[in-house]
């Protein structure tokens, strides 16, 4: 399921509050995977280690 | 995307088994009449919709099952089909999909089939398609199917029914749950130290182990620059006693004499010291007790006959056809073996069982061997005999001192006290390079009790490594922290957003549903809907206005959704007057691509002339059961054949012209 561009927004404006505007789409492919059920149990540590790691690249 | 409900089937239910079709010469039309009298099973229907649907119903219980049976013809199987067709110009999609229940009422149980994909045919399971899969949930389905005090709910005060829709059909429910994931990963990950306190503890205890390790590098240095000239100095000095005793011949002699003695007895105290050590690896060695200890024992566990035959040994024996002795094992032997083999010790303790005693028997002949020539005793004597000769040295040099003169008595005493001095900060040199302890220990007192700088080192290398390990779950913890507060504000944000943006989308609609100048319109949307009038809120409005408002809004959060539904109502006109429903039926073809009405007769009156007006076209189905008591309905049935479809126990008819005319005869009836 791709996200409503409003939820998108949100993500991005977050991201950029939280001084991680790089993980942004990283986010929002997690919780689309998520919601559309295309995230195995097995594949959810690999997606937040991602995202952790773009947390570190910071802005 | 729409999607549109094309087709119900139902057999052996508490409904008529009856065929709806909404799809007709592959168009369908945008209002539906389903006129059923009371008692004919619409809730029945509508509640079979949204469990086919959200594929909920395999989690119902037996008797829940048992309660769509027929009541009137109890059966042993039911079944109820539905269709619905995906559409999504932009994708390219066109797609049929069924749903299929197949109902055991003997064991009160569903089976779910799917045609999710019409490549793949009719499937085993509820498979929600993929397009659909984030909505085919009860908390969207409830939006657009509306059955009970729905609408009522999304204004009331007390609830939180229109986020919840809200959140439900943007994907926002996700994410509570995704922050117990969240959560639930991170355990995976945590070392046990999260907090930035237990992280700065452990750092400042790695400080001062660096610090100490500094001071003793710089002591070590410091060390051996205060080596440096005493060594030359004794050096020095140890070559002019040298020459002095040199003078003295036969004392020279002697000395050397007396110095190698010393060696030797220094070698051989270094073996034998070395035998004795390799002799206290023997524990029945050590004391006559133990080894008599282990000796009983040993003699115990012979008279006993242990560990003796082991019960894998008698399990196996089970699956053998006969005994070793050529007996048959028959199946009541064949129990008494395996329930008697539990008795009998497994492989593993017997092993440790001989173990102990073979061990017990090789060390004894050891023990025995080894007392003969005891190494303790060899021990004493070589130390004995070192000792002897060092001290025969150390008065050979007295006398060599006595026989010396002042001058040189005084070289040969400097050289003492240097070799003193000497022999002092070389211990503490030897001490502080020594390699030898416990670092775990060491570890976990005070860095100053400790003076050894390898010792020291380790510790260090081991607190780094751990501090390394928890910095990262640190660095963890605040990254999950951080990802989880994206998404709440993303999720409040979002909402906010979104609440702004439906509440127009509503009231535009809302203004064409309802009579011109209505004093009424959606004020804000918070957990629930908040309804007034310019600014002024107002606690609740008729019948008719609130219909509006729930139909307003859950048509707009479909259509911002790209998803858009059918809306299926059951009573969508009870509560409201004639004028209101005018003003609804006239507008409803507006506001949704699909609607489906359960409707009694009692609801056409000012609704469905007015869904037709304008030349709107309208499918118009009735739904009886064919009982004697609705002879009057059939007797009235068009001759058309085409318009009426008739089972055993129902008819349905699509003639306009039967629909308007039709009166329940048993309106007092309850569902």
């Amino acid at each position: 399921m791709k996200l409503d561009s409003i939820v998108k927004s949100a993500i991005r404006k977050a991201c950029q509050e939280e001084s991680v505007s790089k993980a942004d789409e990283a986010v929002i492919r997690l919780l689309e995977r998520y919601i559309s059920n295309e995230l195995a149990e097995n594949q959810i540590a690999g997606s937040l280690q991602g995202i952790y790691e773009s947390f570190k690249v910071g802005s | 995307m729409l999607v549109t409900l094309t087709a119900w089937q139902t057999r052996g239910l508490r409904c008529p088994d009856t065929d709806v079709n909404f799809l007709i010469n592959g168009n369908y039309k945008r209002i539906n009449l389903v006129q059923m009298p009371n008692g004919t099973g619409k809730s029945t229907i509508i509640e079979l919709i949204s469990a086919a649907l959200t594929g909920d119903a395999r989690y119902w219980k037996a008797e829940k099952v048992r309660e769509v049976n027929s009541t009137e013809s109890p059966n042993n199987n039911g079944l109820f089909i539905l269709k619905i067709l995906i559409e999504d110009n932009e994708q390219r999609i066109q797609k049929n999909i069924v749903f299929q229940m197949d109902f055991d009422f003997n064991l009160g149980t569903i089976l779910y089939s799917t045609i999710s994909d019409p490549t793949s045919g009719l499937e085993v399971g509820w498979k929600a398609p993929r397009e659909l899969i984030t909505f085919l949930n009860e908390r969207c389905v409830e939006v657009f199917v509306f059955k009970g005090d729905k609408v009522q709910h999304l204004i009331a005060k007390d609830r939180n029914d229109a986020e919840a829709s809200i959140k439900a059909f943007f994907g926002l429910s996700h994410i509570d749950d995704l922050e117990h994931i969240i959560e639930n990963d991170f355990k995976g990950r945590q070392s046990g130290v999260t907090s930035e306190q237990g992280f700065q503890k452990r750092k400042n205890v790695l400080d001062k182990w660096t610090m100490w390790l500094q001071k003793l590098e710089e002591a070590k240095i410091e060390l051996e620059e205060e080596l440096k000239p005493i060594r030359a100095r004794y050096d020095d000095i140890k070559t002019n006693v040298e020459e002095i005793l040199s003078g003295q011949d036969k004392n020279n002699q002697t000395l050397l004499d007396l110095e190698s003695t010393k060696d030797n007895m220094e070698k051989e105290l270094s073996i034998v010291s070395l035998q004795a050590f390799e002799a206290l690896r023997n524990p029945l060695f050590v004391s006559s007790k133990i080894l008599n200890k282990m000796n009983f024992i040993k003699e115990k566990l012979d008279t006993m006959k242990l560990p003796g035959t082991s019960g894998e040994f008698f399990k196996e024996l089970a699956t053998q056809e006969s005994c070793i002795c050529n007996r048959e094992i028959d199946d009541s032997s064949r129990k008494a073996i395996l329930e008697n083999s539990n008795t009998y010790l497994s492989e593993d303790h017997i092993e440790t069982i001989n173990g102990i005693k073979k061990d017990t028997q090789t060390y004894s002949i050891q023990a025995e061997l080894k007392n003969s020539s005891n190494p303790f005793h060899e021990l004493r004597k070589a130390s004995a005999d070192f000792h002897l000769a060092d001290t025969r040295l150390q008065r050979h040099h007295s006398k060599m001192k006595g026989e010396a003169t002042a001058g040189q008595k005084s070289i040969i005493e400097e050289l003492e006290e240097i070799g003193k001095e000497k022999d002092l900060k070389e211990a503490r040199l030897e001490h502080l390079i020594d390699n030898n302890g416990n670092v775990r220990e060491a570890s976990s007192g005070n860095p100053e009790q400790c003076k050894k700088i390898p010792i020291v080192k380790k510790v260090i290398e081991s607190r780094q490594k751990e501090l390394a390990e928890i910095s990262n779950t640190v660095q963890e913890f605040e990254a999950k922290e951080k990802l989880k507060r994206i998404l709440k504000k993303s999720c409040e944000t979002a909402l906010g957003n979104i609440k702004l943006e439906l509440k127009d989308k509503s009231n535009l609609k809302l203004k064409r549903i309802l009579p011109g100048g209505t004093p009424l319109e959606i004020l804000s949307i918070d957990k629930n809907i908040q309804i007034g009038f310019k600014g002024k809120q107002q606690a609740s409005a008729s019948g008719g206005q609130n219909v509006s408002i729930a139909y307003s809004f859950a048509t707009s959060i479909l259509e911002r959704s790209g998803a858009q539904f059918p809306l299926i109502v059951d009573h969508p006109v009870t509560a409201l007057q004639v004028s209101a429903r005018k003003g609804l039926g006239e507008n409803l073809a507006e506001i949704c691509h699909q609607f489906i009405g359960f409707i009694i007769d009692t609801e056409k009156d000012g609704f469905v002339d007015a869904l037709g007006s304008n030349g709107k076209d309208v499918n118009y189905i009735t739904l009886f059961k064919k009982i004697s008591g609705n002879q009057t309905y059939i007797d009235q049935l068009p001759n058309n054949k085409e318009s009426i479809f008739e089972s055993d126990n129902g008819i349905v008819c699509t003639d306009k012209d039967f629909f308007n005319n039709f009166t329940d005869l048993t309106p007092d009836m309850s569902e």
